[in-house]
């Protein structure tokens, strides 16, 4: 046994936040695959989101069961078949609620950490 | 409206579940190509990249089992997906699923046919109405525990009784019917009218019994049974009320049996249960005859009277016929027992034994597979260690790994029912005829259930424990240690050694117990059995009452045949008796020695048979003092009288026995001859005091012939049969044997008890050789380096051996030990097949640990060969 493998990096998603950066994704690439959200994630993280498909699959599905997401099979560049996701109106409500949500408790959150009383 | 669009997204991904596993597949491929791709970019080989994308996405076999797990029906599904991928996985190992998959099957398909014979004789109730109901009962003195119920006593009980809707008496009485001119004696009961109405099934054509019919003997009036009137009546519908010839007389059909119905059996004058009887006609009832007991009394309880109130009820009126009756009633007490119970008999104890048998086999045949699935899941340790890495739930690990054992399961369930339905004729032949109620064993829907329900059961079992185990591995441990050293390896493998060492124990109690039976069998047949059944030809006849009316007619037909008997070529002896050995023969009287006192509560008493002369010499039943019967001993010439030993030494021990005087049945009789014992059950532990009488003297009815020759007996039949049809044409032969059928037939049972133990003694042995075998294989491989680097230091290859063979040898001793321990007791439940060893036998258990010890040095051989073989070079360069 010369290479031993590491362990994977497990991402640590917060519950709850992986539904939200999904929906943010998808509402500002438009129509894009699973891929290319996990690219993103990993882009804008610098690494530290290494989301694998056990994560990221499971949330597109439930997202898409919520009607919150809409997919359809469509080209890449590369000429290749993918399965693009795009956000419904509901999609759209439900990011509104929940970045403001995020946003509110993000700052109780903030206030609390910086009060040096 | 959202609602409404989500049930139609949730509707979609079940019924389109197809499209959308195949989409999911799609995209996760897609997934990994760009992933893959992109490792190229980095500058990676394909192979490379291609494993680091799968390592960094995760299996995608998860993937797809976590979004499943979203649906409605996920669960479901899941399973599905799980039981797809286990047979994939079994059919890729391919030893492991060929191993666990014989073991399983073999075991199934044995206790399959074990449990149709324990369903058939004892778990299926008795083909009549409320079967609970019946039950037998019995006159029982000290001196004779189960005794037929005198008729006069079954009058009284009929009167006297408050527990029974209806008893009624029955008792075997064959009568001869004529077709063609061709006799032939058929299975006949006597029955007193309210027999049907007890056993709750009443004829389908024409009437039942009246008190009429019994009352007049000489009405002869006769019921069918449904086969007879099939078969020789061409089923004519109008037989009732039609005349036919039996006995040579005219006899009235009056009605007809239902198909299927079953004669209710017993051990004395009656065929076995079944259908086993052909005509039933009147036995008249009457409170005359106290003394004589051939009738045997069944009864049918009222509805919600238990068998102790049916007790209670029979001592009472025990007492009451004691204190009216006292002399043929001395020390009476009735028995009552429960029909089921009476007809199994004996024979419950065998049917358990072998099923208890059967059961071990199918625990080792678990351990075996239980031992495999670690083996399985040790090698799988990683894999799983990924899943978990990933996120797979406990209950997903556990389930991917039962769910090879679910098909494991289904599949040797399904193997094993192929083979019990392959193996059952066969079964069915090696279950000797007269075993009670052998006629029910049948593969049913219920063995098939159990076939099943057992498989399952034992691979689930199996399965669970190094499942559960699988669900605690901790992924960071298994991804960056190497297996060898980690706890759950060591945990898993003695878990494994306890396996093995159980199987050992099981293998050796049967072992043992097949061991005892083998020792019984041949301390039974070391025994003198005080005659010589090869060569000997036996067969039945009776005489009709029309013809032989008087003693002399009989006589002197006796004295004809026996004649001609005699000059056929190759008899070198003939003879009429009214018993042969070993036919279950129980006929008894009592009798006063003249000059010597009777004991006081020990009535004197012997089995009574009569005998032509030439009976002792067809049979080579040795002569111990005196005299065999010759031609002196006609009806004209003086009544005498031959015993045997069993007789001398319980009534007159110490005594000449020949020359004295015998008073039986009111004459006194010369002692002529003594003879060496023989057994009229082959199972008796000792011979019962019985005592000859010449048949010229006491004319019976009812005989056998016999007849020695030097070459095939039944080629003597033929000319037996022509012989005794010149003095009368219409004498019937019934169930003409050679000798050694009937001693083969006695021990029948026995032998399929021993037979079959050694058979799963044997399959016992190689399932824990299996199991030892897979251990050490196991160990061998795991301290590979460790045996190089040992060898590398300068130890001998012989010293490798013996580290290994010490390991197979530990568990042998370990699991023979306990084994061994647990042997006598488990011989306990076999105590009535046991004769001369003791449950402890020391000779017994020695040969059984020797053999399974050789077992597992075999078992042990190959692996440590493999090790003192292997080449500590390349054991290093491994690492």
């Amino acid at each position: 046994m010369p290479n031993r493998e590491p362990a994977p990096p497990k991402a640590g998603v917060l519950q709850g936040t992986l539904d939200l950066m999904i929906l943010k994704v998808v509402a500002s690439l438009g129509p894009v695959h699973g891929y290319a959200i996990a690219e993103r994630l990993a882009q804008v993280s610098e690494g530290a989101l290494q989301l694998n498909m056990g994560t990221l699959y499971p949330g597109l599905v439930r997202l898409e069961q919520r009607g919150l997401l809409r997919a359809a099979w469509d080209q890449t560049e590369s000429n290749r078949r993918a399965r693009f996701y795009s956000l419904t109106p509901a999609g759209r409500r439900r990011l509104e609620v929940e970045r403001q949500e995020w946003s509110r408790m993000t700052g109780i959150m903030q206030r609390l950490l910086d009060d040096t009383i | 409206m959202r609602a409404v669009l989500q049930f139609f997204s949730k509707l979609r991904s079940v019924f389109g579940k197809e499209k959308l596993d195949q989409h999911l597949e799609d995209e996760i491929e897609f997934h990994l190509q760009m992933e893959t791709e992109a490792g190229l970019r980095r500058g990676l080989e394909l192979n490379e990249a291609r494993r680091q994308a799968r390592l960094k996405c995760g299996y995608e076999s998860v993937a797809s089992e976590e979004i499943r797990d979203q649906r409605l029906l996920g669960w479901l599904d899941g399973t599905f997906a799980d039981l797809r991928q286990a047979v994939v996985a079994l059919r890729r190992h391919r030893g492991f699923t060929a191993i666990a998959l014989a073991a399983l099957a073999l075991s199934v398909g044995l206790n399959t046919l074990i449990f149709t014979m324990l369903d058939g004789v004892l778990l299926r109730p008795l083909p009549y109405p409320q079967p609970d109901r019946l039950v037998r009962v019995f006159e029982s003195t000290p001196r004779n525990p189960k005794w037929p119920v005198s008729i006069g006593n079954f009058y009284d009980i009929r009167r006297l009784n408050q527990s029974f809707d209806s008893v009624a008496l029955y008792t075997e009485d064959d009568l001869q019917l004529m077709h063609g001119d061709v006799p032939e004696r058929l299975k006949s009961m006597r029955v007193s009218h309210d027999f049907f109405t007890t056993a709750g099934i009443l004829p389908a054509m024409g009437r039942n019994f009246e008190p009429a019919d019994s009352r007049a003997d000489k009405a002869r009036v006769v019921i069918l049974g449904n086969r007879l009137w099939k078969t020789r009546f061409q089923s004519d519908p109008a037989i009732v009320g039609k005349t036919i010839r039996l006995n040579r007389e005219a006899w009235t059909v009056v009605g007809v049996l239902p198909p299927g119905f079953q004669h209710v059996g017993g051990s004395y004058r009656s065929p076995l249960q079944g259908e086993t009887v052909d005509l039933w006609w009147p036995l008249p009832v009457g409170p005359g005859n106290r003394g004589s007991h051939y009738t045997n009394l069944i009864g049918r309880m009222k509805a919600g009277v238990s068998i102790e109130q049916a007790r209670q009820d029979a001592l009472g009126m025990a007492r009451e016929l004691t204190r009216n009756f006292p002399g043929p009633n001395r020390d009476l007490v009735l028995r009552v027992e429960p029909l089921t119970t009476e007809l199994v008999g004996q024979s419950r104890q065998t049917v358990w034994l072998i099923a208890a048998a059967g059961g071990l086999v199918l625990l080792i045949a678990g351990a075996n597979v239980a031992g495999l699935c670690i083996a399985r899941s040790l090698a799988r340790r990683k894999e799983i260690a990924v899943c978990r890495a990933l996120g797979a739930g406990t209950w997903r690990i556990v389930r991917s790994v039962l769910c090879e054992n679910l098909v494991l399961g289904l599949a040797g369930g399904a193997l094993g029912l192929a083979l019990a339905a392959a193996l059952a004729p066969g079964w069915r032949a090696l279950i000797p005829a007269d075993f009670p109620r052998a006629h029910e064993v049948q593969l049913t829907w219920t063995a098939g259930f159990f076939a099943l329900g057992c498989a399952l059961l034992t691979s689930l079992l199996a399965g669970l424990a190094p499942a559960l185990r699988q669900s605690r591995v901790d992924p960071a441990a298994s991804l960056t240690q190497e297996s060898r050293g980690a706890s759950a390896g060591r945990d898993a493998h003695r878990l494994r050694a306890v396996l093995v060492a159980g199987e050992v124990a099981f293998a050796t109690v049967l072992c043992v117990s097949a061991a005892l039976l083998v020792q019984s069998s041949l301390r039974l047949s070391a025994r003198e059995n005080g005659f010589d059944p090869n060569g000997v030809l036996t067969f039945q006849l009776e005489l009709p009452r029309a013809g032989y009316e008087k003693p002399e007619q009989a006589a002197r037909l006796y004295e004809e045949v026996l004649a001609r008997w005699r000059t056929l070529p190759g008899v070198q002896a003939a003879a009429l008796a009214t018993n042969i050995p070993w036919s279950g023969y129980d006929e008894n009287s009592g009798f006063s020695i003249q000059g010597v006192a009777e004991h006081p509560g020990d009535s004197t008493q012997g089995r009574y048979q009569m005998a032509s002369p030439g009976y002792f010499e067809a049979l080579r039943i040795p002569l111990r003092a005196g005299r065999y019967f010759d031609q002196r001993d006609s009806a004209a010439g003086p009544l005498v009288t031959i015993v045997n030993e069993a007789l001398v030494r319980r009534y007159m021990p110490g005594l000449d026995p020949v020359g004295r005087t015998l008073e039986i049945w009111g004459k006194p009789r010369l002692l002529v001859g003594v003879v060496a014992d023989n057994f009229d059950h082959p199972a008796d532990l000792k011979a019962e005091p019985g005592f000859w009488l010449p048949l010229s003297q006491v004319p019976m009815g009812e005989v056998n012939g016999v007849l020695r020759t030097a070459g095939d007996p039944m080629s003597l039949l033929a000319p037996a049969v022509a012989a005794l049809h010149e003095s009368d044409r219409e004498l019937p032969v019934a169930e003409p044997r050679a000798m050694t059928t009937i001693t083969r037939a006695a021990l029948a049972e026995r032998n399929l008890a021993n037979w079959l133990l050694q058979a799963f003694a044997l399959l016992a042995v190689m399932l824990a050789v299996f199991g030892i075998y897979g251990l050490l294989a196991y160990v061998v491989e795991q301290r590979h380096r460790e045996f190089g680097i040992r060898v590398a230091m300068g130890a001998t290859r012989r010293d490798i051996l013996w580290l290994v063979l010490k390991g197979g040898l530990a568990q042998a001793l370990a699991g023979g030990v306990i084994g061994a321990l647990c042997a006598p007791v488990a011989a306990r439940s076999m105590a009535s097949l046991l004769y001369g060893v003791s449950f402890g036998d020391p000779l017994s258990l020695f040969w059984a640990l020797a053999f399974v010890i050789c077992a597992a040095l075999v078992a042990s051989f190959t692996p440590a060969l493999g090790a003192a073989r292997a080449d500590p070079s390349t054991a290093l360069r491994n690492e």
